[in-house]
């Protein structure tokens, strides 16, 4: 690993601060950035280590929305309070030891197209509050590890409107223990958003002849005439398009029957 | 639901037998005792222990033969520079070759004492018996404790030198006389989602016979371990090239080790004890079988499972059976 | 270079390193505890858990400079103070709950912070705890066997 400039400052003020200038880059649980900095992927001449701001700590719960704050840990938020298919989603992410180091302004940020949060942020609606401005998750995932982020901003908070049921459905990728593929279902009172991590090549998507269906029925039956296009389907060791294109339909089925 | 039995030769080898086949070594093994003037014993081996539990197993053998306690026998080992030229721990041979070497020389340690004591005792080694720890005048009560002899063997004032040497230290190396041939007969139930293809076991169980089993704890462990070894065969483990000859399982994101949740508790047992008729300790070997064992066990379940499923025309699944792979053959 | 203090394993322990410095590293060779495993570099295995801050991490995924002013617990605090294995680890020793050991100090570290938070944990939770913590050798069985031991639980009807 190349070395760096190590930062830790106690605002977010002084983060955006240290921020910007070039080849600087927010540390979050470091849970993706170092493995990724020993193997040199990435190779930042300054880190500025965010888990010292007091300020993006912290699961708060005020009637219909949850908000995260980016620096909160995943285990966090298994642990808090919040509606079902989030709780599962951060209490099953890696292991216990990742879930006490990771964030989920890092999950968001890096946008792995198979990772868990960006799944709860697209299939809730959630809002990506940074230290700028607020983008809805509709406008932010653009492609796998592509985000709508500027340079030097950091992610301070996430809101997610409190679903009326929601679920996550993950079928692990057997040896790094991500979403081989996870789907997120989440029924509000006029509409169902699907959100699908792990199989597309484009990253986290909307899978939106679901949310049609299961709109009017929310039941795991309701999908049984559909299916969805193999082709744009990640293919690796792991599995090819048709199994995880097989697999979205089989776990957003699950995930209905097990939120209703 | 799959069963699978099995025998192994293993133990290797003799040594006359494998010049035969052609190896360009022989396969015999090695063990120096050396008993202290404190009465303590170091025993060297030319082969590693990694876990495998030598330490505490070839003691156990020492301390039985000699009736000392088995905290006061060492175990050396790692560099056959300072232990006795050995062929190493593999092939399930650690117990029944090396063991036996220690076996071996550990009666050349017992003859000696017996003329230590012949000395001491003014009587003949004839008459002598060893055992719990002292050599005594057979239909006697004269006897000396072992931890005199070795004393005296190193203190050797009145010793008459051109027939008795100072010392009690005595190597052996064995060949074994034949292979050794553990067996078993293992049973795997399984479940699997014919949506995913993902499959898990339910109950595994494995039955062996491997002789005299001196340490069931670490018996039953090594096959603890096989067992994860054959099963993550079986479902989980290998190495993947691509198209250019690049490992595309390169790290354990992508190379599946078993991890606690891919596992069943095991049910082993090895309570069907036919001893090894031409080793000293009647022991066969343990450390292969689990990974020998099981995968057929898990393959076969698999298969059966399908099959009672209704997925007849599925008869064959390459191994590591993931559930991409079983998925598709359902779907095939 | 970073002077960093921390208090490990109850006593005040400091140094200097750079930014790159893995906690893993400062450990073991900066304070010579060496307890404190590696065994893939690559986040996977666990044999290099630690607590930070009474959590379990991974220490060769944390930046010592991160860690500073932090209290860190390691394998080598583990024992009784009268020198005496704790109760998870003479539970590994009573049930053969390691064989080469190397993933022994990940082992007792996920342990000891499960065990403080479900004191009586069912062979499910305990397998699912395990999920960031490899082992070559033993299968996990007489790890979870051990782990149930070491919360009070009667382990004797399962089997060997
Ligand atoms: C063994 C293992 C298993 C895992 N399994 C899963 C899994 O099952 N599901 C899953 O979703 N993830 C998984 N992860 C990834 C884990 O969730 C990471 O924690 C997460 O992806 C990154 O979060 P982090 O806080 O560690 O970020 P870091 O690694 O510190 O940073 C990642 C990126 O985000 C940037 N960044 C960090 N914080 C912010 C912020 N607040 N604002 C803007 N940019 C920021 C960094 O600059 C960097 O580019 C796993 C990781 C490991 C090591
Ligand atoms: S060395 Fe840290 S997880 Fe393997
Ligand atoms: S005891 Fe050897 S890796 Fe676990």
């Amino acid at each position: 690993m190349h070395n760096f400039e190590f930062l830790k400052p106690s605002t977010v003020k002084d983060a955006v601060a240290a921020l910007d200038t070039e080849d600087a880059q927010a540390l979050g649980g470091g849970q993706t950035l170092i493995p990724a900095m020993k193997q040199r992927l990435a190779a930042p001449k300054k880190l500025v280590s965010l888990g010292g701001i007091a300020d993006l700590q912290g699961v708060k719960i005020s009637g219909e929305v949850v908000s995260v704050g980016g620096s909160t840990i995943h285990a966090e938020v298994a642990a808090a309070n919040v509606f079902s298919g989030l709780k599962l989603l951060a209490g099953g992410i890696g292991d216990p030891a990742v879930r006490n180091r990771g964030t989920i302004g890092g999950s968001l940020a890096n946008n792995d197209p198979a990772a868990c949060y960006p799944a709860a942020a697209l299939g809730t609606g959630a809002t990506i509050i940074t230290n700028t401005r607020k983008i809805a998750a509709d406008d932010y995932f653009q492609g796998m590890f592509t985000t709508a982020l500027h340079e030097g901003e950091i992610i301070t908070s996430v809101t997610m409107p409190v679903p009326e049921v929601s679920n996550y459905q993950k079928f692990e990728q057997p040896a790094s223990r991500f979403a081989l593929v996870g789907v997120f279902v989440a029924k509000y009172a006029d509409w169902v958003r699907v959100a699908v991590t792990g199989a597309s090549e484009d990253g986290v998507f909307r899978w939106s002849e679901a949310e049609a269906a299961f709109s009017a029925s929310f039941s795991a039956d309701a999908l049984s005439d559909l299916s969805l296009d193999a082709c744009g389907m990640i293919e690796d060791l792991h599995g090819s398009k048709a199994y995880r294109a097989n697999l979205v339909k089989v776990l957003a089925g699950r995930a209905v029957s097990a939120a209703s | 639901m799959g069963v699978n039995t099995y025998i192994e030769a293993c133990g290797i080898a003799p040594s006359n037998f494998v010049g035969v086949l052609g190896f360009r070594v022989g396969l015999y093994d090695a063990a120096t005792v050396r008993v202290n003037a404190t009465g303590n014993i170091s025993v060297m081996v030319g082969a590693h222990s990694h876990g495998q539990g030598h330490e505490t197993t070839f003691p156990q053998i020492v301390s039985e033969l000699l009736g000392v306690a088995e905290e006061s026998v060492e175990i050396v080992h790692g560099g056959t520079a300072k232990t006795p030229f050995g062929m190493g721990s593999y092939g399930s041979r650690s117990l029944a070759v090396r063991g036996s070497a220690i076996v071996r020389a550990t009666e050349k340690i017992i003859s000696k004492s017996k003329k230590i004591a012949a000395h001491m005792l003014e009587t003949s080694e004839v008459d002598l018996e060893f055992s719990a720890g002292a050599i005594r005048v057979a239909g006697t009560d004269k006897s000396v404790s072992f931890g005199e002899v070795a004393f005296k063997a190193y203190v050797p004032h009145d010793f008459p030198h051109e027939e008795l040497e100072p010392g009690l230290e005595e190597s052996a190396f064995y060949d074994p006389a034949n292979f050794i041939y553990p067996a078993g007969a293992y049973a795997c139930k399984v479940e699997v989602d014919p949506e995913t293809g993902k499959v898990k076991i339910c109950k595994f169980t494995a039955i062996d016979d491997f002789g005299n089993v001196i340490n069931p704890l670490i018996v039953d462990g090594q096959v603890h371990g096989g067992l994860a070894q054959g099963i993550g065969q079986a479902l989980l483990e290998s190495c993947v090239y691509d198209k250019n000859g690049q490992l595309v399982s390169g790290s354990f994101m992508d190379y599946l080790m078993p991890r606690a949740t891919d596992m069943p508790q095991f049910t082993v047992d090895h309570s069907c004890i036919t001893p090894c008729i031409h080793n000293p300790l009647g022991v066969k070997g343990c450390g292969e079988a689990g990974p020998i064992g099981s995968p057929p066990a898990v393959v076969n379940a698999v298969i059966n499972a399908l099959q009672s499923g209704g997925h007849t025309h599925v008869t064959h699944i390459d191994m590591p059976m993931s559930p991409s792979r079983v998925w598709s053959a359902i779907n095939s | 270079m970073i002077n960093v203090k921390m208090t490990v394993n109850g006593k005040p322990a400091s140094g200097s390193v750079e930014g790159r410095t893995l906690l893993v590293d400062f450990l073991r060779n900066s304070l010579n505890l060496t307890g404190t495993h590696v065994g893939c570099d690559t986040s996977q295995c666990g044999a290099c858990t630690v607590h930070v801050n009474s959590k379990a991490v991974k220490a060769c995924t944390i930046f010592a400079a991160d860690a500073d002013k932090s209290d860190i617990k390691t394998i080598e605090g583990q024992a009784n103070k009268d020198g005496s294995l704790n109760f998870i680890q003479q539970a590994f020793q009573d049930y053969h709950g390691l064989q080469c050991g190397f993933c022994t100090p990940g082992m007792v570290m996920v342990a000891v912070e499960l065990l403080k938070s479900n004191p009586k944990p069912t062979e499910a939770e305990i397998r699912n705890y395990l999920d960031g913590n490899i082992c070559r050798c033993t299968g996990y069985h007489n790890i979870v066997k051990s782990i149930m031991a070491a919360s009070g639980q009667d382990v004797s009807a399962i089997a060997a």
